[in-house]
């Protein structure tokens, strides 16, 4: 792979434009990523080996496929306990998320493990992995990229395209909150159609892509709050809590032998595709939508026919973006746990990280001292 | 579905079954509880079959409506089956995508038949079955209601459920006894007579049975109604005048009048009632004479308003009634009645088949209400001294044990005071009584001992002259040795004697 002379991003790098001598861009492109133009070397950690990864012919039976789903989540999931401790939901919920083609927003301390679960998955998904750490002074071509000029061989100035971190499989945009909105905007398009537009020409991301966001809630000071446009894009907002004193103890343990991530490759990007296609196909049942569709609305308290909660604690409700990532990640859900069909428990779990950054609370939520989950606990009893 | 599905689905239908019955069950007992209730607060009653078909039929229509909405169709066997067992939604999924084809749908499909042929049904489903069988308890409790509730029917016979001992003293039989004797010896139709004697000692044999104040008012009570149908059977004013209406009105009143002249005498005592041979000819005539008025002014003012429609009206009404009554010639009354009636139809021409005059004919009209009264008196004398008896024997009944009874209003008219007259006259001449002085008690309030008059002697059994009886009680009266009873006896027979309708006469 070659590599380019300005590089996009090194880890833990913020990207920078060089001055070369503008050539100049002809018209509009578009790009898609050439296989062996996945990711610049620096921003990725190939995998290992693949020696573990589920042999899925390409002519397999369906069926065999769909029983390798369930059996491939577990394969996952063990790879990752060797580099995470604890937090099994969130890597439930961020597994589940990344099959299902969203992004999820995690909310938690810094020290937690939430670098090192996003390259953790990378590794064991054999999916190349960047970080882009946000700051005030980020500027949005340090994230996408930009047109970089610089001389061939025989001295004459070419304008090439440097790709900027966001350019891989799983990025970590980590402490979003503190770019400012016009450099949080950049990820907007990028997060919602997977594609990178720059100067006219729009470059095609590889799929899987997934962006797993963090922002620290202690740090108030210099952040700028997420726009409710790009909260909207995030499938999924998960809240990671200190660990446990045992979870602790291991973690300190563990890392006491080797802080770097021990966990193999178990799946590859094609493999996840094939599971999100097959996850399109579980059924659902009409009552099972007219409740999710109930459950978003009952969100509302302008509509007429709304909960008693909504009326009294909230002042904005979900999106449409919220009833079809339910029941999106509802089917993926019940795949992951040896179910073939969506069911009421599967909504019901999955409504606390799909609605709790969508909808708003009214000061009457904050004088009674409820917090989001409890208002979404509020909504679901109500829903029939 | 498969099979598993079919074999859970058919429980549900048992389920489904049974609850239909317990409502069904349910809403036949409520019938049948409402029925009795509704029957006791009315006049109605029904026969034991009756409620039997009521309690049927609401069982049948609760029963079979219920089923319809109670019977499981697949949608409903699946949700119970995913909710019951916690299935998770997989039966609903593999109902709505029967038709469906996919590795998915066809994965999720064998994943539901082997959840279900695992499924043994042991439990919840009967649950809540126990709660339609609150409803049938329920059911019977109002049922039971409906039985043993006491009800307080409006118009129907008062039901006497006094259970206050009460036990018949011998004063009481003493004077049952002699309102026997005071029937045996009236001028009664023998046949009549000797029913109503019957009755009477009827009484006194059901009386030996009676210790209850209840027990002593049904049988009082049921012996006053056993005798006024015995009246009512052979009095044929009643049979005609229960049908005249409309025009016909005031010849049911004066008929009805005169029939019941016979109150007033059934108020004294039995000496009167004897002496005057109850009712006399012109007490009838008395007490028919308003009604005639009545009906002379009738015809009279409709002369402006079509006499002849009038006499039409009267003469269908009079035929209507007689027809209604069931009675034939043979009946006085009924003959009358009917001769009068001809007459009247035939009034506005004459032999010749010419129109009377008007003033001819409301002359004619009066020349023949005259007449008909005569006839009619002749038939309702006799049929108001049943009425005197019939009240005569209520009204002493009521006494002899206590009971209170309401007098009826005294005629205005000086109808039977003092005059002689009429046929069939047997009366001890005549009468100074006030007719305004309450209780028809003996003018000037003065108190007379001593006549020819006879009372019954319950010693002695038989009717003597009363002074006799007086001297005899009030020498006894002045013993110490007689006992409380005795005195009691001799004090109430010195009260009829002196006070209220006393036998005093000039």
């Amino acid at each position: 792979m070659k590599k380019s002379k300005k590089a996009a991003v090194a880890e833990n790098n913020v990207g920078t434009a060089e001055e070369n001598v503008f050539n100049g861009v002809t018209e509009e492109e578009v790009v898609s990523p050439a296989p062996e133009e996945t990711a610049p070397e620096e921003t990725s950690t190939p995998a290992d080996s693949l020696n573990e990864v589920p042999e899925v012919p390409v002519d397999a039976d369906k069926a065999e496929k769909i029983t390798a789903f369930s059996k491939a989540i577990s394969t996952i999931k063990t790879e990752l306990k060797k580099d995470v401790v604890g937090m099994e939901d969130i890597v439930d919920s961020v597994i589940c998320a990344i099959i299902a083609g969203g992004n999820v927003l995690l909310e938690g301390v810094p020290g937690v493990g939430k670098t090192r679960l996003v390259r953790a998955l990378g590794k064991s998904m054999s999916l190349p992995f960047s970080r882009i750490q946000f700051t005030p002074d980020l500027m949005p071509s340090d994230v996408t990229g930009a047109n970089i000029i610089e001389k061939d061989e025989n001295g004459r100035m070419n304008t090439v395209f440097s790709r900027g971190p966001i350019f891989a499989n799983l990025v970590l945009a980590d402490e979003i909150n503190r770019a400012t909105p016009k450099t949080q905007s950049a990820m907007l398009e990028v997060m919602q159609e997977h594609k990178v537009t720059v100067a006219k020409k729009t470059y095609v991301l590889e799929e899987p892509f997934f962006v797993l966001a963090t922002e620290n809630p202690i740090e108030q000071d210099g952040t700028y709050p997420l726009p409710e446009a790009q909260m909207d894009r995030f499938m999924f907002k998960l809240l990671v809590g200190f660990p446990s004193v045992s979870d602790l103890a291991d973690i300190v343990n563990m890392t006491q032998i080797t802080m770097d991530e021990t966990a193999n490759a178990v799946i590859d990007g094609k493999t996840i595709l094939e599971m999100r296609e097959l996850a399109k196909t579980v059924p659902v049942i009409e009552d099972v939508l007219n409740y999710t569709v109930n459950l978003v609305s009952n969100t509302h308290p302008e509509l007429e026919k709304t909960s008693d909660t909504a009326k009294k604690y909230i002042r904005y409700g979900a999106s449409p973006r919220a009833a079809q990532a339910l029941i999106t990640c509802a089917k993926v859900r019940a795949l992951m746990n040896g179910k073939y069909n969506v069911s009421y428990s599967d909504i019901k779990a999955l409504a606390y990280p799909v609605l709790r950054h969508r909808i708003k609370l009214n000061y009457s939520a904050v004088s009674d001292k409820l917090s989001v989950d409890d208002v979404i606990g509020k909504v679901i009893d109500e829903t029939k | 579905m498969d099979e598993n599905f079919k074999r859970l689905k058919k429980k549900y239908l048992v389920y489904a079954i049974l609850k239909s019955a317990a409502i069904g069950l349910s809403c036949g007992l409520v019938a049948v509880g409402v029925a009795l209730l509704s029957v006791k607060l009315s006049s109605a009653s029904f026969g034991i079959l009756w409620y039997v078909l009521i309690g049927v039929g609401a069982l049948l229509v609760g029963g079979v409506l219920s089923f319809v909405f109670l019977k499981p169709d697949d949608k409903y066997a699946a949700r119970r089956l995913d909710g019951d067992y916690n299935l998770e939604e997989r039966v609903q999924t593999s109902l709505e995508y029967a038709g469906a084809s996919g590795a998915v749908v066809e994965m999720q499909r064998k994943d539901t038949e082997s959840k279900l042929a695992d499924l043994t049904m042991s439990k919840p489903a009967f649950s809540k079955i126990w709660q339609y069988f609150v409803v049938v308890i329920i059911a019977v409790a109002v049922a039971l209601a409906g039985i043993f509730v006491p009800g307080d029917p409006v118009g129907a016979k008062p039901v006497y459920d006094d259970n206050t001992p009460r036990e018949v003293t011998q004063f009481e039989l003493v004077q049952l006894n002699e309102l026997i004797e005071n029937v045996r010896s009236s001028k009664l139709e023998d046949d009549i007579r000797e029913d109503a004697v019957g009755e009477l000692e009827g009484l006194v044999t059901d009386l030996a049975d009676v210790h209850t104040e209840g027990a002593l008012k049904r049988a009082v009570y049921g012996t006053i109604d056993d005798i006024d149908a015995l009246f009512a059977a052979i009095d044929s004013y009643r049979k005609i005048t229960a049908s005249l209406s409309g025009d016909g009105q005031n010849v049911c009143d004066f008929i009805s009048d005169g029939a019941q002249a016979g109150e007033t005498f059934g108020l004294l005592d039995y000496n009167s009632v004897v002496t005057f041979y109850g009712v006399r000819h012109d007490s009838v005539t008395a007490a028919m004479e308003r009604g005639l008025s009545k009906f002379r002014l009738q015809t009279a003012v409709s002369r402006e308003d079509g006499l002849a429609t009038v006499l039409r009206s009267v003469v269908n009404s009079i035929r209507s009634a007689l027809t209604a009554s069931g009675l034939t010639q043979s009946d006085g009354l009924y003959a009358a009645l009917d001769g009068f009636a001809i007459d009247l139809s035939f009034m506005q021409t004459d032999a010749a088949g010419n129109s009377v005059a008007e003033d001819v004919l409301l002359s004619n009209i009066s020349t023949l209400i005259d007449e008909f009264a005569e006839n009619i008196v002749i038939e309702l004398t006799p049929q108001s001294y049943h009425y005197a008896m019939d009240t005569f024997i209520s009204r002493r009944l009521q006494t002899i044990f206590g009971y209170e009874f309401e007098l009826p209003d005294l005629p205005t008219d000086e109808g039977g005071s003092g005059e002689q007259g009429g046929n069939d006259d047997e009366e001890q001449g005549g009468d100074d009584r006030n007719p305004n002085s309450p209780g028809g008690s003996i003018d000037s309030g003065e108190v007379q001992y001593g006549s020819n008059d006879e009372v019954y002697d319950p010693i002695e059994g038989r009717y003597v002259k009363y002074g006799e009886l007086f001297a005899k009680y009030n020498e006894l009266n002045n013993l110490d040795s007689l006992t409380e009873e005795q005195r009691k006896i001799v004090n109430t027979y010195y009260d009829i004697l002196t006070g209220g309708f006393g036998g005093g006469q000039n």
